[in-house]
């Protein structure tokens, strides 16, 4: 797990992704007005941004590796692959589902949420810190440099806010742009918490945005696999 | 500018008839219909990346078939999957999908599907041919490329082999020479000087100038002796020669001990065979080595009038018959060249005969004979 390891610790070295992934979610769950529905504003879904941007910086690791030339001389050692690829983007979800678990914890304890409530959740951010994950990596692997690969992607992450009603209700929208944010995992997600909090329970809703987003991981897997790394 | 390939074709058209289900989709906002979408997408990103699951679109059909029943408004589904099995050449999906027309009534269907759906069936084929065609070239391409890279294979391994044949011919006739000078002149003339010797004893009462010059003429004989001798030892050669050379290799074999028997008259052999036979020993114990763990090896080398036969058997790649490797097809194409045959079998055992014809020395002397009077 030597690869696991270093890909941990490579991802949590630069500061901005260690204040997304670890001071900011804690500080958002102390904000009471976003979690109570007393704000418009709702911190369900900027935690959903905040996973998703994590979960991007995190996995620019393989992209780095592959613009310096590392991912060349690690596969030098006998490690395939498959095993490099496995361990970084197990790397990468490791802290995000852990500030999940935290933030599940922490909500119980501050607001009250119930044992279904609080499970719901850790569930539905879980897999989607994995979709975001394996989406953030599909999307480095389109590219050759940092840059180019951040830049494009604050404009993804940007329309995806808007148009998966994570920070705007989607009812606000334009009839043609309401069903457009399907195509982001957020959307399904943004769905499956809103289906248990009203519902208040694991309803049908909830259960296929769940695996709306376990299919999403499994697209992006696919593609991110087969474009070549070295 | 490359050329555009039938694959690249494909996917650019896939995703397109993606975007435009996304968009249909769009229209109703249904999530099952976004489901079929995914599916569908993943589906083929599966196929994309694993090319070797190419009948999943099969799966995809059967849902397709559903969802055209459930949800008509993504009947245009049908469409992708016809165009995908189609090139992929699973003529079964056409049959669904005119199952699926029957189903719902053709008096019922838009005339818009009906033709989009004949569109796509028909862009699959064509873009299926397209594909056999090209992949059907480089096959053929692959082919002439091997084929070319295996002569030119060929010819550098003869370019090595020759000036060693010509090396082994030079040794192998000062070998001769000195064992000619050694075991007859050699022979005759120590018996002459030694029968000059006896002689010399009958001569105590001939004339003391005769005498003298016998002497003289004995020591230079004695001389002369001497230094047939040392031409004979000095033209005698180092480097070890035919079966010399094959038993020194199977003596060096590390991995196992290898018992080498030869049968026949191993010096009639002309040096192009020994030449064959070595580069055969040493490339069946090269391989025994390299890719098997053989206990023992058995090198039979059996010489009879007309032809030499090496059988190099093994245990260790019992059973174990692939294709032949590079060494082996040269081996063959040298051994095809001298008239010779290479086998190989491999069944309790892993057995390599070489046999090669040999011209006898009869047959020679009357093809020189025939070229002389030509």
């Amino acid at each position: 797990m030597t690869i696991f390891r270093y890909a941990l610790i490579k991802g949590l070295r630069h500061p901005v992704t260690l204040v997304l992934n670890c001071v900011a979610p804690i500080v958002l769950i102390l904000i009471r007005p976003i979690w109570t529905g007393e704000q418009f504003l709702s911190g369900f879904g900027i935690l959903l941004m905040l996973i998703w941007g994590g979960a991007f910086l995190m996995a620019q690791g393989t992209l780095n590796d592959k613009s310096t030339g590392a991912i060349v001389r690690i596969l030098a050692a006998p490690v395939s692959m498959r095993d490099y690829l496995a361990q970084n983007l197990l790397a990468y979800m490791v802290p995000l589902t852990l500030q999940v678990a935290i933030i599940s914890i922490l909500g119980s304890v501050l607001y009250d949420w119930n044992l279904t409530l609080a499970l719901g959740l850790f569930l539905c951010y879980t897999v989607f810190t994995v979709a975001s994950v394996t989406l953030s990596f599909a999307w480095n692997c389109l590219f050759k440099s940092k840059e180019s690969s951040f830049s494009t992607f604050s404009a993804l992450i940007t329309f995806g806010t808007v148009l998966s009603g994570a920070i705007i209700p989607l009812g606000i929208l334009p009839i043609a742009l309401q069903y457009v944010g399907a195509i982001f995992p957020a959307y399904w997600a943004m769905r499956a918490i809103d289906a248990l909090i009203s519902a208040g329970s694991m309803n049908t809703d909830y259960l296929f945005g769940i695996v709306a987003m376990i299919l999403f991981s499994l697209a992006f897997l696919l593609y991110g696999g087969k474009r070549r790394m070295v | 500018m490359a050329a555009t390939k039938p694959e690249t074709t494909f996917y650019i058209c896939k995703t397109v008839g993606f975007g435009l289900l996304l968009a249909l989709w769009s229209r109703h906002g249904e999530t099952e219909g976004f489901f079929l979408f995914l599916f569908l997408l993943v589906m083929s990103l599966l196929r994309w990346r694993f090319s070797r699951l190419g009948a999943t679109v099969l799966l995809d059909c059967a849902v397709s078939m559903w969802a055209f029943m459930v949800m008509p408004y993504m009947q245009y589904a049908l469409v992708l999957v016809m165009f995908e099995g189609l090139y992929r050449r699973f003529y079964w999906v056409a049959l669904a999908g005119l199952l699926s027309i029957y189903y719902a009534g053709i008096g019922r269907l838009e005339l818009n599907f009906l033709l989009t759906l004949a569109l796509g069936g028909l862009c699959g084929v064509l873009l299926g041919k397209w594909e056999k065609e090209v992949s059907q070239k480089q096959t053929i391409r692959d082919e002439e490329a091997g084929k070319y890279y295996e002569l030119e294979s060929v010819q550098s391994d003869m370019l090595e082999t020759l000036p060693k044949i010509e090396r082994m011919t030079v040794v192998s006739e000062r070998a001769r020479i000195a064992r000619e000078i050694h075991d007859n002149a050699g022979h005759e003339i120590v018996a002459a000087y030694i029968s000059l010797q006896t002689a010399r004893g009958l001569l105590d009462g001939a004339d003391s100038d005769a005498l003298e010059l016998y002497d003289a003429a004995m020591e230079r004989l004695n001389n002369g002796v001497k230094k047939v001798r040392e031409t004979a030892h000095n033209l005698q050669t180092v480097t070890s020669l035919g079966v010399e050379t094959l038993l020194e290799t199977c003596d060096k074999f590390p991995a196992c001990p290898v018992n080498f028997r030869t049968f026949g008259d191993t010096s009639q052999v002309p040096v192009y065979v020994w030449s064959m036979l070595e580069a055969c020993l040493n490339e069946c114990l090269t391989n025994a080595a390299r890719h098997a763990r053989p206990s023992y090896v058995t090198v039979e080398l059996d010489v009879t009038e007309h032809m030499v036969r090496l059988c190099i058997e093994n245990d260790g790649a019992a059973g174990s018959l692939g294709s032949m490797g590079n060494g082996q097809r040269n081996l063959r194409r040298r051994a095809m060249a001298i008239g010779g045959s290479l086998s190989v079998e491999s069944d309790k055992v892993f057995r390599v005969v070489c046999v090669i014809p040999v011209k006898d020395s009869g047959n020679i002397k009357e093809e020189e004979n025939e070229s002389t009077h030509s």
